[in-house]
């Protein structure tokens, strides 16, 4: 992440106090830059030194249950709030100290923010016409409103009021009022969050494209991990203000970095079973060892936790090469294209399972298990990753 | 390898703290001169029409004949003097009779009339504004009104008792019928306003609520009682506090009805200050009288802030 | 204070016809009580004082009597005090509502030092009675060379704290989201104020105005110290002048309150809807 290029400002370099500052990289393609940026409200914090370098055009989506802080950081950023510590660049410049209508930032709100008393049209031109210095021509705030209306879909709405649409077309004329000014960075506070499921997917579609086509650097911020997952370059995993994760949805997936990580994406989530290290540093899974991918042998007597993902875990009838596990089914959760089984292990450790969805298996039948490769992160005792697993058959 | 920004080193602030601190002094003024300029055209009327006279009063409570003699700087004599004039104490008590008359009527009419506003399905809208028409009147005009309605010798009032074979009753010159008498011309005058207060409550209440516990079966009292008053506490909590405030200041009423008469016995603070300051040009001890009102009334008004928040 | 606009209507439960028949004879009695007094104006006014003290009393009076009215808009400058305390009470309503909805703005969503201390003046000022303010006021009044002007009725009721809580708890049921979004969007804080917060808060200012408008309309005491000049005179002093000066005269005095009452009243008229769909409570609510 860090580009490492030298800083060209040396000037600033000498004026820092602190021993031991380290060059910031001022290249060209960062838009966003946070530098252990916390916020606090009284005694409660809700952000504790945040860094995060966003790079022109990137799809940053910021992930955390409610009340993580994510929505504060959007807010510093665009200025609503300010940080109780730290800097925030936008396009190479400070502008912790710039007010917001000056930062070149554009922020899309979870309930719109559209105002209820103009017509589309004036909601999406209301940007161009309090630029100053220089002011917009009439005739051009006309042309890019109509432009503007175009990208998302809303000519034929321009003379409607907020109250006259549906929601999905609410949160185009905030997308629209959020395009038109050609910010350096777009800001997304779950825009997607007040609409239905399906609509939810349809606009999800529409903002990749925006995207794609405008190009600017966009920090979206949700709890929902599919919208994450979709439609991320990368992810920002938070949970009480401070960054658990950044790694592309991939990463993210398959080498989670603690628990929380872990727990929080996929779907139905990854199970964990607390176990201890054997005297030999072999890590014992329901009865059977784990062949770690990796040389770090855990201490032996430590406790671990195993996770498992269920979706990597597949359902066979039959005992074959790969099948690792055989239970009895206690449990059936069908969720459309999939079956999830719970199935009781021998050691009556109980683990869940994917199937077909039109597969036979009934509760009480015996079926055996068969792992992914990735199916087994471990964790240590305090939740961090310690490296990938996978069964080891010889035990059987 | 927690997390994976602590593989590679954290990024450092380019600023020095101090650096910090300066500009963020610099942002913050800027911030709150465009709140001081919002702010300005009150602050000025408040400044010149509220504040100076408040500090001149103020001063003028260490003195003596501040408009005629020459001021005299008196120490506390003022103050002390309010404490014993038996005609302060009168003045208060006559103020908190007044009061405790008729705050609870006007709040008990105005709740029964909204309530009975709040349930009719037609004609709501004249009979709001036939409601609401004493609340327009002036003081005087309102006194006018009953002085004529209640006079002895041709009001309404004693033609009727006339009429049943009774003496006629002067209402405004009884020392002991006058105070209830002005406290009843403050209730007519009032009901309008709160009741049109109680009903904008009333009906922004959640219906739904009222469905839900109609299904529950219960009745319209149990209803009232259980559901719609618990509701209706912050509107009570203003009223309250508002009621207070402007019925400890009694003024227009009394000046235009009795001025404070039959023999002081309904005379109140304000009517008080204002007889001390123009009357008997007793500036000094008119003023320090005023201190002794806004006390008693900032006093209450925490008071009830206090008592209010408490229950929630 | 809720901006929303619910009809003024039941609160949409069926209610048995007995209570709703309850409900119409409590407000049969309230109107009575509230109108009566009038009528009893009316008839006093269209009637020679002198036949007054008749018994038993003719209600109706017959023939109709004129000479009230006339002597009062003859002898009388009362379309003047009419003019005066409509021109008096708009343009401190006016003023009020530019002023509060001003500093309610500021308080509602501005964070700025002394915003406390600013909030407390204003709060403490609620407390301070009028009839104390008079002399004071009248030097300041003196002071300034505006005794007998308009400015002299129109300056001193500025400095009334009410509204300006009122504005603020209209403003402050602004959504956040809303001024945040002009904010980026590169509006300034007054662009915001009068592009977003002014059309929001229309309603809630429609009440304000409706009450600040009659406070000035029926206030007394101040006009009557801070005028002496007649033409500059407003309609509550120049009735309770008729009230002194012609004691017994209770025909005129009548015409004159039936007279005075009308502007008030076609006013409230015509903003009474308003008045009824916003909770004026809100005022005080944190």
């Amino acid at each position: 992440m860090d580009s490492g290029g030298k800083s060209g400002d040396e000037k600033k370099q000498e004026r820092k106090e602190r021993e031991g500052n380290v060059a910031m990289s001022a290249s060209e393609d960062v838009a966003v830059r946070l530098i252990q940026v916390a916020k606090s409200y009284g005694d409660v914090e809700v952000l504790q030194s945040f860094d995060l370098q966003v790079r022109e055009g990137e799809f940053v989506v910021l992930l955390g249950p409610s009340g993580c802080g994510k929505s504060t950081i959007l807010k510093l950023i665009a200025g609503l709030e300010e940080a109780s510590y730290g800097e925030i660049h936008v396009a190479g410049e400070l502008v912790n100290y710039v007010r917001p209508r000056d930062r070149n930032v554009a922020m899309v709100f979870q309930n719109y923010a559209l105002y209820p008393h103009m017509s589309v049209r004036d909601n999406i031109s209301f940007p161009l016409k309090m630029t100053r210095r220089p002011r917009i021509k009439r005739s051009a705030i006309d042309e890019r409103t109509a432009e503007a209306a175009a990208i998302v879909n809303l000519t034929e709405f321009l003379d409607r009021k907020p109250g006259q649409l549906s929601g999905g077309q609410r949160q185009r004329v905030a997308l629209a009022r959020a395009i038109i000014r050609q910010p350096e960075v777009f800001l997304m506070d779950e825009p997607l969050s007040n609409l239905d499921a399906l609509l939810r997917a349809d606009m999800r579609a529409s903002l990749l494209e925006v995207h794609a086509r405008i190009q600017k650097a966009t920090l979206y911020v949700t709890h929902d991990q599919i919208e994450a997952m979709t439609m991320a370059d990368r992810v920002v995993v938070i949970k009480q203000g401070r960054t658990q994760q950044i790694g592309t949805p991939q990463e993210l997936y398959t080498t989670p970095a603690n628990t929380f990580v872990a727990q929080f994406i996929g779907s139905p989530k990854m199970a964990m079973h607390k176990t201890s290290v054997d005297g030999d540093g072999t890590v014992k899974f329901a009865g059977l060892s784990l062949k770690l991918n990796t040389d770090i042998k855990p201490e032996p007597k430590a406790a671990v936790t195993v996770g498992v993902r269920p979706s990597s875990l597949k359902i066979a009838a039959e005992p074959d090469r790969q099948a690792c596990f055989a239970g009895t089914v206690e449990r059936r959760d069908y969720v459309g294209s999939d079956s999830y089984l719970e199935v009781q292990l021998a050691t009556g450790l109980h683990i869940v399972a994917r199937t077909a969805a039109d597969s036979w298996f009934a509760v009480g039948d015996i079926v055996h298990i068969a792992a992914e490769p990735g199916a087994f992160h471990l964790f240590d005792e305090v939740g961090n990753r310690l490296c990938g697993a996978s069964m080891v058959m010889s035990d059987r | 390898m927690n997390e994976i920004r602590s593989a590679t080193s954290t990024p450092q602030l380019t600023l020095s703290l101090e650096e910090h601190r300066r500009l963020r002094k610099r942002y913050r003024r800027r911030t709150t001169l465009t709140a001081y300029a919002f702010l300005s055209p009150n602050l000025v009327v408040f400044v010149a029409f509220l504040l100076i006279p408040v500090v001149w009063l103020f001063v003028s409570t260490f003195r003596t004949k501040g408009v005629l003699g020459p001021a005299e700087f008196v120490g506390l004599d003022n103050w002390r003097d309010t404490f014993t004039s038996p005609l302060v104490q009168t003045s208060i008590r006559n103020t908190v009779v007044y009061s405790a008359m008729a705050i609870p009527a006007v709040f008990v009419i105005a709740m029964v009339l909204a309530l009975a506003l709040n349930a009719i399905p037609r004609g709501g809208a004249p009979t709001r504004v036939a409601l609401y028409v004493p609340t327009l009147q002036p003081a005087v005009v309102a006194a006018f009104i009953f002085t004529f309605v209640l006079h002895p010798d041709f009001g309404v009032f004693n033609f009727a008792l006339r009429g049943l074979g009774r003496d006629p009753i002067n209402f405004l010159g009884d020392t002991s019928l006058a105070l209830p008498t002005i406290a009843g011309i403050e209730v007519w005058r009032g009901t309008g306003f709160w009741t049109m207060m109680f009903l904008a409550s009333l009906t922004a209440l959640p219906n739904e609520l009222y469905h839900a516990a109609e299904l529950d079966g219960a009745g319209a009292i149990r209803r009232f009682v259980r559901m719609t008053l618990p509701l209706l506490r912050p509107t009570f909590y203003f009223a309250v506090i508002f009621a207070t405030i402007v019925n400890l200041q009694l003024f227009d009423s009394v000046f235009a009805l009795t001025d404070g008469g039959p023999v002081n016995s309904t005379i109140t603070v304000s009517l008080y200050i204002y007889r001390s300051l123009f009357a008997f040009g007793d500036i000094g001890f008119g003023a320090a009288l005023s201190f002794l009102l806004v006390i008693t009334v900032l006093l209450l008004t925490g008071l009830q802030t206090f008592l209010l928040r408490e229950r929630k | 204070m809720k901006l929303r606009r619910v009809a003024p209507t039941n609160s949409g439960l069926r209610k048995p016809r007995a209570a709703i028949a309850l409900a119409y004879a409590v407000l049969l009695v309230g109107v009575a009580v509230a109108l009566v007094p009038f009528l009893y104006v009316l008839s006093t006014a269209l009637k020679e004082t002198t036949s007054l003290f008749s018994y038993p009393p003719d209600w109706i009076p017959s023939p109709v009597y004129w000479g009230n009215f006339e002597s009062l808009l003859a002898d009388h400058p009362f379309v003047r005090w009419t003019f005066n305390t409509l021109f008096v009470a708009g343009a401190v309503t006016a003023l009020k509502l530019w002023f509060d909805s001003m500093a309610g703005y500021a308080l509602a969503k501005m964070e700025f030092t002394g915003k406390r201390g600013v909030a407390l003046l204003f709060l403490l000022s609620v407390a301070i009675p009028i009839s104390a303010l008079i002399i004071p006021l009248f030097f300041v009044i003196r002071y300034l060379g505006l005794l007998n002007t308009y400015w002299a009725l129109i300056l001193p009721p500025l400095a009334n704290p009410l509204g300006i809580f009122m504005a603020r708890s209209f403003i402050v049921s602004i959504p956040d989201d809303l001024e945040a979004s002009a904010r980026l969007d590169g509006a300034s804080e007054f662009t915001i104020y009068r592009k977003i917060v002014l059309p929001l808060i229309r309603p809630g200012l429609v009440v304000l105005g409706m009450f600040t408008f009659m406070l000035q309309y029926t206030s007394l005491i101040w006009p009557l110290i801070a005028v002496q000049d007649s033409k500059r005179q407003v309609l509550a002093v120049g009735i309770s002048g008729l009230q002194s000066a012609f004691l017994q005269d209770w025909g005129l005095l009548s015409a004159g309150m039936l007279l005075a009452a009308i502007p008030i009243t076609v006013i409230f008229l015509v903003v009474q809807r308003a008045f009824v769909v916003n909770d004026l409570s809100g005022a005080l609510k944190e």
